[in-house]
This record gives structure tokens, sequence and C-alpha cells, in this order.
């Protein structure tokens, strides 16, 4: 699965089970090995992982994948449904208010010295800018007063591991191919060109900061912290975004990534903000969608790793031992295959061919067809990920998917965007 | 195709035919214009019930933008009418489009269905957002004000109970009005959704806990109530930390969820509008394009079945017709008495049939009334012919008795006269001189038997010998040269005979006294001292006949005398020996065989008599071939 087929599946899957809080029973442990519940999306919880992960460990795993929206809830509202929760970074404000997570132990995490700069201090290398809003690092740390900060201390409110950029698509038969970092630019969303054939992710964490940056990559404005706007600025965005919505320059907004596959494969779409699954099966259907490398820069986003408040005992320490396993090679790797990074990079480089890493890592062109983790040929020979290397593309990160004080408000201004 | 149906179908048949064909062109032309107008119809059908979807399409602007606003209303107000009213907009709205499923076009269904799956996620979702609100309001008003009232109780319970020391209850007093504001704040929140809010309230609880874990560190009697009013706390706490998150779970669900459900609800059902529009304009062309064609394919149609039924029922007429009018003329000419009127060929037994057999049966009279008359005809020409015949042979016998009469009488008075000489001489006594005039008396008297012998020759041509055959004249005059070729060497005549005569049908003897007559003729009558007499022989073919010329260079004939000299007893030369009966017995031998004879000459140029003998027909020779192989000579009298 994708990363977010959820987000509207919050819509028709989430709607049945956020009602009754609770999850259908599934897989139960009949033996006396520690089961630990992991509610999450469908980016992580694949079967293979989960498969992979009680060969290794020898616990029982039981994975609960679901919608952005319905898993947030779920995990703000009982902390007694999930063991370990894996969402994104942007999350972790809500969950820490909610009181539904503990903090993590840092001398349980077997790894943690090898996760990289990009979860600790914000960025891969020292000139690399550290993107706006809350950057993993920026809410990393549990602080001696309670509350989450940078300043590093024994515990962390989340594990960072799977990450990755996330930018706009283009359909390249249609619009004038451009130059990664040059010429391309989040401006082409409100590009009149492209009038009534762009839209936008249903998510008003993430689609606000397409937005946000497209309308400063026009110049129609600018913002004094994109990262947590005003509502003054965020009525400002608006007034621009819903001007153009009644001018008819939106198809509107995608609420999974079929149905963002489905509006570009139509022809009713030919830019739009996109998750790199979505680019991956367009051009697997031969069309030809190029996954911008924004010169404004990316969106950055950062997989986390929670633990419930009401954890504790074995299951506290089976759920130490999952999230050392996911750092411990194997899972990196077959995350890799699906174009997503790990935090600790270099033990997952072991369990992946030379290829593998200069394609996936390095941005170097493929030297051979390369699988995905269906087993089917993912990358050609000579392909060239878009973007460059995993260094070149966190060097280039605008801003990171981030909960704003002004989440309600920006729900409420989402509203009358949709209906425009 | 005209002659096709007079040679396959009977009369009446072909009548029928004409108007089985009538009433099928017409049957064509009704069905024709029932299929078109029934498809007009359709389209007009089908106009109808665009227009009727786009009184759905209508419905669905208007009553999703009414169901949307109700969900709002329901949301931030909480009007249990305005969530029924959702219910119910959704339920009428889900009722039309089912509707409207059963009747429409794939296009159009799929967007209906498509429509309808939006309007199911959102009525879902909408459900979950009223259980998220009722949580909300059961925690915010229930459970928060219980857990604060309870905290404010065991707070004020300490204060009682406390020690009177300023410090304590300078410590606690300030806790009540923390509580305060954070249920102040949170109310805030719940009014204008303000997230700042809820961190002041957190805050300040967080105040109050400092607070009250600083006043049981010191030993006091009233640890447990602290405890107690932590634990309330803790409840508190999270009773309305819940309630943010379920506000923000139903706000992410109608904001988010909902108005993209809602969104798509409108762009399908603007779709739906344009297709509809769309296909109601094409329906409305169609129906345009539709009437026009009808009517030029009515007119085309009918037009041509009209041709079809013109030609095939002329064909028809025609093939009635046109035996009939042949038969008409048949008639008419049958009428003036043609016996070769011409019947036309008519194959087929039906009632035109009987009257071309019943004309053939007139023209059969006609022939058999012609052949009467010609017979008949011929019967009074062969009457005339020989009443001519008769004259002429009363002519000729007339002549041939005055002839005979007159050239018999001759010899009698001759002898008569040397008779009565006779007797005068024997009454003189003149013995002598009466018997020499005897001699006189005896040549008169053979004379005439001569004459009476050669007339009894003349009488017997075509009434004895009458037996013909086919004669080769080459052997006969060859036969005639050796029996003559003494005399001829005698008086130096020379007979040329020319090689391949024909062979010619006749009576041999006759054939041989013609030829020997003439043969006797020349050679008493040519005189050529110079050149030498002599009779040339030959044959020319002319028409059906065969032209046999005999050619001497004697003195020739005067032309006055072309015919007389085929006279009885006719001489022109006295002085030679004959009767004057030769070649008249050559022109009755001649026309015996259906032949001539007649002479071609003038003074001094020689005569050239010529025969005119018919070609023998294939017949006479076949029988005379048939006649010679088996020995026998066929008399054909």
């Amino acid at each position: 699965m994708n990363r977010r087929t959820f987000l509207l599946q919050s819509g028709a899957i989430a709607t049945a089970t956020i009602s009754s809080l609770s999850f259908p029973s599934i897989v139960k442990a009949y033996n006396k090995k520690p089961t630990i519940r992991v509610l999450g999306t469908h980016v992580t919880l694949q079967e293979a992982i989960r498969q992979q992960a009680q060969k290794e460990l020898g616990i029982n795993v039981e994975f609960y994948p679901g919608g952005d929206a319905e898993v947030l809830l779920k995990a703000s509202t009982d902390p007694g449904s999930f063991d370990i929760y894996e969402q994104w970074s942007d999350s972790i404000r809500i969950l820490w208010m909610a009181n539904a997570i503990q903090p993590i132990d840092i001398k349980k995490l077997r790894y943690w010295h090898e996760i990289n700069g990009l979860s600790k201090a914000g960025r891969l290398t020292d000139q690399a800018p550290v993107g706006m809003g809350d950057a993993p690092h920026k809410i990393l740390y549990y602080q001696p007063d309670g509350s989450l900060g940078s300043t590093a201390s024994n515990h962390i409110s989340f594990l960072p591991y799977v990450h990755n950029t996330d930018s706009y698509g283009y359909n390249a038969a249609i619009v004038p191919k451009g130059i990664p970092y040059e010429t391309e630019s989040w401006g082409w969303l409100l590009d009149e060109r492209y009038h009534g054939k762009v839209a936008i992710v249903n998510a008003p964490t993430i689609g606000i900061f397409d937005l946000a940056l497209a309308a400063q990559a026009q110049g129609l404005m600018t913002f004094k912290d994109m990262g947590n706007m005003s509502r003054a600025e965020i009525d400002a965005l608006f007034e621009i975004v819903i001007a153009k919505k009644r001018q008819g320059h939106f198809r509107g907004v995608w609420t999974s990534v079929p149905h963002s596959v489905e509006l570009m494969a139509s022809g009713q779409v030919v830019v739009a903000s996109m998750f790199s699954p979505a680019v991956s099966k367009l051009n697997g259907m031969g069309i030809p969608c190029i996954y911008a490398a924004p010169k404004e820069g990316y969106r950055a986003w950062q997989g986390v790793m929670c633990l419930s408040r009401e954890l504790h005992g074995e299951r506290l320490e089976a759920a130490y031992v999952f999230m050392n396993w996911w750092l411990s090679g194997w899972p990196g790797a077959f995350i890799a295959r699906q174009g997503y990074y790990i935090s600790n990079p270099q033990r997952s480089k072991a369990f992946m061919s030379k290829s593998e890493w200069d394609y996936w890592y390095d941005g170097k062109p493929a030297a051979e067809s390369l699988k995905g983790t269906d087993g089917r040929i993912s990358v050609q020979e000579g392909e060239v990920r878009t973007g460059g290397s995993y260094t070149k593309r966190f060097e280039n990160v605008a801003i990171w998917n981030t909960v704003m004080d002004t989440y309600e408000y920006t729900l409420m201004k989402w509203n009358e965007f949709v209906l425009a | 195709m005209i002659q096709y149906f007079i040679n396959h179908f009977q009369l009446r048949y072909r009548i029928y035919a004409s108007y089985m064909a009538a009433g099928i062109v017409i049957f064509a032309i009704i069905m024709m214009t029932y299929v078109v107008f029934n498809k007009v119809a359709g389209h007009f059908q089908d106009f109808i019930t665009f227009s009727n979807q786009s009184q759905i399409d209508l419905l669905l602007t208007a009553q999703v933008a009414d169901i949307h606003r109700q969900t709002l209303i329901y949301t931030y107000e909480g009007h249990q009418s305005a969530a029924d009213q959702v219910t119910s907009i959704y339920g009428n709205l889900i009722q039309q489009i089912d509707q409207n499923l059963q009747h429409s076009q794939p296009e159009i269904k799929r967007i209906l269905t498509t429509i309808k799956q939006h309007l199911v996620n959102y009525h879902a979702t909408f459900l979950q957002v009223k259980q998220q609100r009722d949580l909300q309001q059961k925690l915010i008003n229930v459970e928060f004000r219980d857990n604060a009232t309870a905290v404010e109780r065991l707070i004020n319970q300490l204060i009682l109970q406390s020690d009177p020391s300023v410090a304590t209850q300078l410590e606690l007093k300030p806790i009540l009005s923390s509580l305060l504001l954070v249920e102040k704040n949170v109310f805030r929140y719940l009014d204008s959704l303000d997230a700042s809010y809820i961190i002041t309230a957190k805050n300040s609880l967080s105040s109050v806990f400092g607070s009250l874990s600083a006043i049981n560190v010191q030993e006091n009697p009233v640890r447990s109530i602290v405890d107690q009013a932590i634990y309330k706390l803790h409840l508190y706490e999270q009773s309305f930390t819940q309630g943010v998150q379920r506000t923000r779970g139903y706000l992410y669900l109608i904001n988010v969820v909902m108005a993209a459900e809602a969104y798509e609800i409108h762009y399908q059902s603007k779709k739906f509008s344009t297709l509809i529009t769309e296909q109601m304009r094409k329906k409305e062309q169609a129906i345009h394009a539709g009437m026009r064609e009808a009517l030029y394919l009515l007119l085309l149609f009918g037009a041509c079945l009209l041709m079809i039924l013109i030609t095939f029922t002329y064909g028809i007429g025609k093939s009635i017709a046109m035996p009939i009018t042949q038969l008409t003329e048949t008639f008419r000419e049958l009428t003036q008495g043609s016996s070769n009127a011409h019947i036309p060929e008519y194959p087929v037994s039906d009632e035109i049939s009987e009257l071309a057999h019943a004309a053939a049966a007139f023209r059969d009279k006609n022939t058999q009334t012609e052949r009467l008359l010609e017979e008949s005809m011929q019967l009074t020409q062969q009457l005339e012919k020989n009443k001519a015949e008769l004259e002429r042979s009363n002519d000729e016998l007339e002549q041939f008795v005055y002839t005979v009469s007159h050239d018999l009488k001759s010899p009698l008075v001759t002898s008569m006269g040397f008779i009565g000489i006779i007797r005068k001489l024997a009454d003189q006594g003149q013995y002598e001189q009466a018997i020499e005039k005897l001699d006189k008396v005896t040549l008169s008297i053979e004379r005439m038997g001569q004459l009476i012998t050669d007339l009894l020759e003349l009488s017997r041509i075509g009434r004895i010998d009458l037996d013909k055959k086919m004669i080769d004249l080459n052997n006969l005059l060859e036969q005639l040269t050796s029996s003559h070729s003494e005399q001829m060497r005698r008086v130096g005549f020379h007979w040329v005979i020319k090689p391949d005569l024909p062979s010619i049908y006749g009576n041999e003897s006759r054939i041989r006294q013609l030829f020997e007559n003439i043969l006797s003729n020349a050679i008493k009558y040519t005189h050529n001292p110079e050149q030498g007499s002599k009779l040339e022989i030959g044959a020319i073919s002319h028409e059906d006949h065969w032209l046999i010329y005999c050619q001497d260079n004697g003195p020739g004939i005067e032309s006055a005398f072309h015919q007389k000299i085929f006279g009885l007893f006719y001489r022109l030369d006295t002085k030679q020996e004959g009767s004057g009966v030769g070649l008249a017995i050559a022109k009755k031998v001649m026309k015996f065989h259906g032949g001539d004879i007649w002479v071609e000459s003038s003074s001094g140029a020689g005569a050239t008599f010529w025969l005119k003998f018919p070609v023998p027909s294939e017949e006479m020779e076949r029988v005379e071939h048939d006649t010679s192989s088996t020995g026998f000579i066929t008399d054909r009298r």
C-alpha cells in the first residue's frame, strides 16, 4: 500500500471504525508469546513487514492500518486501543497534548546513535536549511517541563524512522517539462496555463502548505512563518485560492492516491500535489508523470513510532524490541524499494544491492532493472530518480508537514475552499 | 423482365402480382413511416427523459447545498432538527437517484452511481460526526463539568479542613481561580475553536497540578483529599482533552471529508448537468435531423417504391398487353386472309395462349384456303392453257389439214393430170408415151406416199416412244457420226462435235431423229466450197437450260423464214429432196421434251439452230441412276 491511500478512506472506512472506537477482532494470539498492537497507516503497516517481524522477533504483531484522521482520532482519544502508533510527526503535538503517548527511553533504542541528523537536528548536512514548520527535531525530545523541544534529553516523543519528500506531479505529455530545482516550481499549481486542470490533496495539514508554497512562488503573498501561519495569513491565502477555485482553476481535491491517479490518468488534471506511489503508478500506466523537484524546496514528512501511554510491562518491552527491529536493516531496505528512506540508512545498505543503493539513495542511474517489493520490475535500467540523491532531496526541504496552532481554523477555511 | 413474366407466369398470376406489388409498396411505405416516426418518437421520449433527469440535477444542486447547510447548523448549533433534516434530505436524494438509475444511459448511470456513492459516504460521515459530537457534548457538558465540580468541591473541602494558615490558604485559593480559568478557556475554545485557549487551559491545569503536588509534599492531614483532588483533576483534564480531540475529529470530518464528498457531488452534478444539457442539445439536433431525414427518407423511399411499382406494373401491363396487341395484329392479318401471319411465341398456358392457339388454327385455315385458291388458280390457268393449246391445236389442225390437203392434193392433181394425159395418149395410141407418163404418176404417188409416211411419223411424236431417260449427247452424237460418216465423207461434210456435251433427259430415238434431221438438212443445204461445209455442235449452260447450238457455214436463212421453216412441208429449196417435214418434226420433238428450237441466221452467214433442253432435275438423275443400276427403264407415262 502507499503512504496515504487513507486520506479519505477516513470518510468511508474510517467512519465505521471511528464510531465504535474499536477495531474489528483480527488475528489473536493463542500462545504465550507477547502480542503488540500497531496502529498506523498503510505506508508501513504492510503484511510482508509484519510477517518478517514475527519471524525475526518471535513475538506476535497485529497491524491495524487506517486512514490518517481515523488513526489519529483513535490514538488521541483511546490510548488503550494500541501499543505502538505509527504515523507522521505532525500528529505528535496532538497526541502529546492528548496525553495519549508516553516518552521513549533512548537507552532502550539499540540503533539510536545511528539515526542521522535529519531527525535529530532537522538537516542532513550543515549547509542544508532546516525546513519551516515542525521539523522532526523540534518536537523530538521530551523536556523537563513536560513539553516537547529540540533540546536533547534521555527521552523522546517518537522514534523517527521512515521519511520522504513530497511535491507535485505533472503530466509531461501536456505540461512542458521543467528543470528540477531550476524551473519546476510550486507556483505551477496556481499557473493560469493549467486552469481547470489542477488538484490538491484533501488534507489541510498538507494541502495548505502546497497552496501556501504556490501562492508565495507566484508572488501573490508572503508569510511571516509559513510553518505556523496566523489567522490573517490563512485568511489571505484562502482568499486567493478560493477566488481561484471560484474561477474554475481547480478541478478539486483528491482524497486518496488512487483518486489522484484517476484524475491525472483521465486527463481531468495535469498538475496536482501528489505522493510518490501515484507517480509510479501513472508511469506504469504509460502516462509520463514527473514528480517535480520544486526550486522552492520540498514538503517533507517524517514517519514516527510512538508508545501508548497505557503500555507497560512485557508488552512495553516487546514494543521496544519491535522499534529496534525497524532500524535493524531489513525493514529499511524493504521500504527503500518503495521509494521511502529510513533514518539510519547505512544499516539498511547491507540489505540492498549496490544498484539498489545507488539508485534509491545516491540518485545514480539504475545499473540494472530493479524490482519492487512485489517482485515486479519497478525501475528500468538507466532510470534516474527524480530529485537526485537522498542528501540532495533533503537539502531542499522547504517545509515539514505540520499541525499548526490554527488547526481548527484551517479546517473551516479548508471547508470554504473545498466547497467554493 | 417483360419477356420473363410472359415466359414464366400465367396471366392471372401477373395480375395478382401487380396487385400484390401495389399492396407491398403501400405496406412498405406505412412501415417506413412507422419506423421513422417511431424513431422520432424515441428521440422525443429520450428528450423527455433527459428533461426529467435535469430535474434530478436541479434537485441535487439545491438539496446538496441544503444538506451541507443543515449539517453545519447541526455541527455548530447542535439542533437535532437539522440532523433529522440531513437524514430526510439524504433519503429523498437517494430515492430520486435510484429512480433515475433505472432508466438512465450508461454514462448518466455512471455519474449517478458516483454521486450516490459520494452521497452515501457523505451521510455515513455525517453519522460519525453526529456520534463524535454527541460524545464531545457528553464529555464537555457532563464529564467535564462533573469533574470540574468534583475538583472544586475537593479544593473547597481542603480549604475548610486545612490549617487556617495564611500560606496554605494562599496556595489553595488560586487553584480555584486556575480551575475557573481552565473551564473558561475550554469553553472559549469550544466557542472560538482557537487552540491557544486549550494551551492556556493546559498551562493553568499544570499550575494546579503543581500547586496540589506542592501541598502534598508536606506532611498534612488532608493528603488523602489532595490525592483525590489530583485524581479528579486527571479525569478533568482527560475529559476536556478528549472533548477537544472529539471536536477536532468531527471538525475534520465535516470540513475535510464531508466537504470533499459534497464538492464531488457538486462536481459530478455539474458534470451530469453538462452531460444532460449536451445530450438534450444533441437529442434536439437529432430530432431536427431525424425529422429532416425522415421526410427525406420517406420521399426517397416512396419515390423508389413508386418507381419500382411503376416499373413492375408497366412490366406486368406490358406482359399482358404486348401479347394481346401482337395477337390482335395477328388476327387482323388473319382476317385479311394471311396464311403466314406471325403468331407470337407464348410458352405459358393461360387465356392468352388460348388466343394464340386460336390464331394458329385461324392461320391453318387460311393456309388451307390459300392453297385451295392456288390450286384453283393453277387449275384455271391450266384450263386456260389447255384451252389455248386446244385452240392452237385446232389452228394447227386446220393448218395441217389445209397443208396436208394442199400438199397431198398436189401429187393427186399432178397424177390426175398425167392420167388424163395418159388417157389421151392411150386414146391416141401413143402407148409408149403414155407408159412413160405413168412414171410421172408413180412419182407423184410415191411422193404422196412419202408425205403420208412423214405425216405418220410426225403424228407419232408424243404419242408413242414416250419413254425417257438420261441421254449422254456425247455418246449419241458419236454414234450418229459413226452411222453417217460414209455419207459425210462422200459429200465432203465436216461434223464438228464439241467435247463435254451435257446429258439430257428424253426419248433417245426422238433425240437421235432430231439430230439426224438437223444433220441431214445441214448436209443437204450447206454448200461452202471455200471453207468446206461443216456443222459444229456445242453446248452452253444458260440458267436452268442447256442450249445446244448446231452451227453450219451454209448460205444462211433470211429472217423472214426463221419461223416458216419449222412449218409442215415448208421447204426453202425445192430443188433438194425432201418433204419439208424434218424441221416440223424437230420442232415437235423439242416441244415434246419441254424445250424449244429456233434459228439464228442471216443470209450468207450460215445458220445456227438452237436447241433448248431443260437441265435434268436431281430427281431425274437419281431415278435414272437407280433404273440403270437395277437394269430397268421406267416408263414414265
